[in-house]
């Protein structure tokens, strides 16, 4: 897998002009655009970067402006807005897909985007691959490098086995010291109740938390005709069904499922966004930014 | 109650009907894979329906089912049969046509009544079961009525016109009757039905044919009651009637002759058969009957010199009394006509032939008048004869005679007049130039000793010695003949006399239409003494009658049911007479000109006759009873005698396995004469379309709201 997969040239492009703005004061060592409650003790440089509107001036190196002729930002190691935990499902459920992406797939670029959406920010983002009974994690930094040991810890999985998205939750929830952002990318498709548990545990710790509930098309429209037989893609179990008898009450079944789902974030003030993969990747992106940064600046 | 199919070989698509649960299993045979994550929810959502889900699924299969029957079941058009009438039901009005058989074998006796009266009863019986909205028409297979337009009649209208259908002695017209009333059976009624009451006697139904119909129309219900079979056909019968020379010459004898046939199990002995002549009794002869069986009977009567012969023949009454009668009527016209050719006129009066001739002919009783008129020609007087004028011709000796008149003569014998041919010293076949005789003459031979004569085997009762009475061989053998001209039957002829040792003497024979006799012999006395002889005015008495006989004339009879038609000279269009019929009804008629031609003849559906340019006619319709109509006007005394037809006569029904093949789906009941309810045996189809059809529809929203609730 070509680790450019996941920087669609044009999700990036329309995304390099939005901020991420968090919806608290998080905890965090930064100076930037974000309010934080401790001020740094950023010490140790790293590197430089490129100067971007909204820096401030005062950080501008005017040493090496002086010597390249161009304004560059020192970067500390330290130097971080937020910490955001990335929690993707690599459950069997999500390698499934009707169109060119499964949800897996879909997930981890939706991921990776945001992580060099982050990253861009001198955020520091950390990743959790969610697997049945033990996840992969990627500590959380704020390096650009850091970017390609996300992309190859994403691509390193391979989507099986059961949900265990409300276990690696309430684990990342009890790892972290700070507040910052988790980011879950699923299709949440374990146990509700277990679901609500772990995104209350996240949300009483303060953390921003942001649900990007993916399903595929099929899942939402169920298109099949006909006699078919339905197997479960995570158990051996089939059935075999009048598709246009049970397409009704399967619907409404999904609805009530996704209604709940949205419900219960909204009540923990959790962002609850459905992505279908047939939707373009970015088009969601950009309008779960734009609504974020409308309400939350 | 039964079901009719129109088109029962549909019914074989009932196979069709499991094509559903076919479709279902191959739909099984071909279920496709597919993975799903949200299996979850499809397990829960399969086992919230399921149970509500199969039910609703087996009552869809069972519609589909019954949709799919029921298709079938409609397009193989279901009648359910309902015994009880033809009355129409809530928004089925009927119109009911009673087809009504009067013919003459309906006259048939049963134990409550003739066939005929039975079927009256059957008939009031079911306009007592009309409804208000129903309309009934009836119709006859004989008289007027069966062409007429279909009057739809309300009940009590249907009443009186069921009073006015009368027993005929005519002849049925089944066919065409049926056909009417399916041509005319009211389109805006419900429920259509023909009922064709009939006893189905051969005379009237052997030839038909349902596909002679030229209509046929399956939504009217046409069934067929058979009226009282087991009545039988027990009955005897006069058949075959034949008079001879009909009609009968003035002063002539004629001869009845019929067959009785006896339709009954059991033989019959003495049956009386009475001949009479007017109102009296003639002759009565007594015929033994074997059973199925016929005997012939014949008579003789001795038509007056002037005036009308009638009279009849009567059998004892029995069941069908229509037949045990036979009417004969006949005016008796002008006197036989006869050219005598004399071929040997320069002889003395009474040395000649013709002599002879002319007085054995005109013999009359005392008082009386001879039933012949003569004309003596001499043969060179040929050419001016008209030939026309005479009944036949007796030519004496003819030896050389213009060849014009020997081509006349053999024209005038070709179209029905008679010649007697005697040979002589002049006469010969040869010299006559008449090759076209039933005999032919080898020259003249010498008898010595002279020979006698006799009756050649078999022939005893020809019409020639109708005159000798029995003893005719007698007079025979008395007579010599010492010379003759030897004769030899040719050209279909045979022998009548002949000598002893079988040499014939006297041929007789056809040509044409005509008849004619070829005598070995003279009619003087030359070669034989026959003329002098006792035998010779019977004789030639009987010549004449079998020679004159041959000519046809206008017979004044006719069938019952037709019309017949009485002439009259020109003078006299526009005249009216009066006719009395057998049951004293009287009806006025009146002359119209005929004039020849195709046109007029079939405009009054009439045959006509030889005399039929420039006469007056009047045509009498209603003759549908047999017996005698007599035209009543003072001045005329004529009557015309009309007889059920032939074929009625012919009363055993039709082999029912026949009829029904050519009715094929049809129905064909019987009603019993004692049965109690007559609407018993009338059937009443209810065409199921239209229920079938609505149940089809219901079945189809009712398939379409479960399949729309799944």
């Amino acid at each position: 897998m070509n680790t450019d997969q996941y920087f669609d040239p044009l999700v990036i492009s329309r995304l390099s002009n939005l901020q991420l703005r968090a919806r608290h004061v998080v905890e965090g060592l930064m100076s930037g655009v974000h309010r934080s409650r401790s001020r740094g003790f950023s010490v140790d440089f790293e590197e430089h970067r490129a100067y971007s509107p909204g820096d401030e001036l005062r950080h501008i190196d005017w040493k090496a402006y002086g010597k390249f002729d161009r304004y560059l930002v020192k970067q500390y190691e330290d130097e971080t807005n937020l910490y955001a935990h990335l929690v993707v499902d690599a459950s069997a459920s999500m390698d499934f897909g009707d169109g060119p992406l499964s949800k897996y797939a879909y997930a981890a670029t939706l991921s990776s985007a945001m992580a060099h959406l982050l990253l861009g920010q001198s955020d520091s983002v950390g990743l959790v691959v969610s697997h049945e009974f033990e996840d992969m994690q990627v500590p959380p930094k704020s390096i650009r490098k850091h970017l390609l040991t996300l992309l190859a810890g994403l691509q390193a999985a391979t989507p099986s086995g059961g949900t265990g998205i409300a276990r690696s939750m309430l684990a990342v929830a009890e790892r972290l010291k700070r507040r910052g952002l988790v980011v879950i990318v699923s299709d949440l498709l374990d146990d509700p109740e277990a679901v609500e548990k772990a995104l209350k545990l996240l949300c009483l710790k303060g953390n921003d938390v942001i649900v990007f509930h993916i399903l595929d098309s099929v899942e939402l429209e169920f298109p099949f005709e006909g006699l078919a037989r339905m197997d479960d893609v995570e158990t051996d179990r089939n059935i075999t069904v009048e598709c246009e008898v049970v397409k009704r009450p399967y619907l409404g079944l999904l609805e009530e499922f996704l209604e709940q789902t949205r419900e219960r974030c909204a009540d923990l003030g959790v962002d609850y966004h459905l992505v279908s993969t047939a939707e373009p990747l970015d088009r969601g992106l950009i309008r779960f930014l734009a609504w974020r940064s409308r309400s939350r600046v | 109650m039964s079901f009719q199919f129109l088109h029962g070989a549909l019914l074989w698509g009932m196979g069709l009907v499991f094509l559903p649960i076919l479709i279902h299993l191959l739909r099984r045979r071909l279920v496709r894979r597919h993975r799903l994550p949200t299996f979850e929810f499809l397990l829960r959502t399969q086992r919230r329906i399921t149970n509500r889900s199969r039910l609703r699924n087996w009552i869809l299969l069972f519609l589909r089912l019954c949709a799919v029957g029921l298709i079938i079941f409609l397009a193989s058009r279901p009648l359910l049969e309902t015994e009880g009438g033809v009355a129409g039901v809530g928004w089925f009005p009927a119109h009911t046509v009673a087809v009504i058989d009067n013919s003459a074998s309906m006259a048939f006796q049963t134990e409550k009544g003739s066939r005929f009266d039975v079927t009256k009863r059957a008939v009031r019986r079911m306009i007592e079961d009309m409804s208000d909205a129903d309309r009934m028409s009836i119709t006859m297979t004989v008289g007027e009525s069966a062409a007429a337009p279909l009057k739809e009649l309300k009940r009590k209208d249907a009443f009186a016109a069921l009073e006015q259908v009368h027993q005929t002695d005519g002849k049925g017209a089944p066919a065409r009757v049926v056909q009417h009333a399916l041509e005319n059976a009211s389109p805006k009624a419900g429920r259509r039905n023909i009922v064709v009451f009939s006893d189905f006697a051969r005379g009237d139904w052997e030839s038909f044919q349902i596909r002679n119909l030229k209509q046929w129309n399956p939504h009217v219900h046409l069934q067929f009651v058979r009226v009282a079979p087991e009545a039988g056909v027990e009955d005897l019968s006069l058949r075959d009637v034949k008079m001879k020379p009909w009609p009968p010459k003035a002063g002539f004898s004629f001869t009845i002759g019929a067959r009785v046939f006896n339709r009954g199990e059991e033989k019959k002995s003495k049956v009386p058969v009475k001949l009479y002549v007017g109102e009296e009794l003639q002759e009565t002869i007594e015929v033994d009957l074997d059973p199925n069986e016929a005997s012939p009977v014949s008579f003789r009567v001795n038509a007056p010199e002037k005036g009308v012969l009638y009279g009849r023949l009567e059998l004892p009454e029995d069941n069908l009394s229509t037949t045990n009668w036979f009417y004969f009527a006949a005016g008796i016209g002008k006197r036989l006509r006869a050219l005598v050719i004399d071929g040997d006129p320069k002889r003395g009066i009474q040395d000649s032939e013709t002599f002879f001739v002319v007085n054995a002919l005109s013999a009359a009783p005392l008082g009386g008048e001879s039933p012949v008129l003569t004309h003596v020609v001499a043969s060179y007087e040929l050419n001016k004869v008209g030939w026309d004028e005479y009944d036949y011709v007796i030519a004496c000796n003819l030896g050389r005679w213009p060849a014009q008149a020997k081509q006349q003569l053999r024209s005038f014998v070709e179209k029905g007049g008679g010649l007697f041919w005697a040979t002589g010293e002049l006469s010969s076949e040869k010299s006559a130039g008449l090759g076209w005789l039933p005999g032919t003459t080898r020259g003249p031979v010498t008898l010595r000793p002279s020979r006698s004569l006799k009756i050649a085997q078999g022939e005893g009762a020809h019409p020639v010695f109708s005159f000798l009475g029995t003893s005719g061989g007698r007079f025979f053998s008395a007579l010599r003949l010492a010379r003759i001209t030897p004769l030899e039957p040719a050209r279909g002829g045979r022998t009548l006399l002949e000598l002893p040792d079988d040499t014939p003497v006297l041929v007789v024979g056809s040509v044409g239409a005509g008849r004619v006799l070829v005598w070995g012999s003279t009619c003087d006395r030359d070669w034989t003494d026959l003329a002098v002889r006792p035998v010779f005015v019977p004789f030639m008495r009987g010549v004449s009658d079998f020679l004159g006989g041959s000519r046809k004339g206008v017979s004044s009879s006719a069938d019952a049911g037709d019309a017949f038609e009485i002439r009259a000279p020109i003078r006299r269009v526009g005249e009216a007479i009066q006719i009395r019929g057998p049951a004293q009804e009287e009806r006025a008629i009146q002359f119209m000109e005929k004039t020849p031609g195709p046109e007029s003849a079939r405009a009054d559906g009439l045959r006509l006759g030889k005399s039929g340019g420039g006469a007056a006619v009047a045509y009498y319709r209603g003759a549908d009873r047999a017996g005698f109509y007599r035209v009543l006007t003072p001045d005329e005394k004529h009557f015309v005698a009309v007889n059920a037809p032939a074929s009625e006569s012919k009363i055993s029904p039709v082999e029912m396995s026949t009829f029904k093949e050519k009715l094929e789906k049809l129905d064909v009941r019987d009603l019993p004469a004692n049965d109690s309810d007559p609407l018993r045996s009338i059937l009443s189809l209810i065409d199921l379309g239209v229920l079938l059809f609505l149940a089809l529809g219901g079945i189809f929203v009712a398939e379409a709201f479960l399949a729309d609730r799944t």
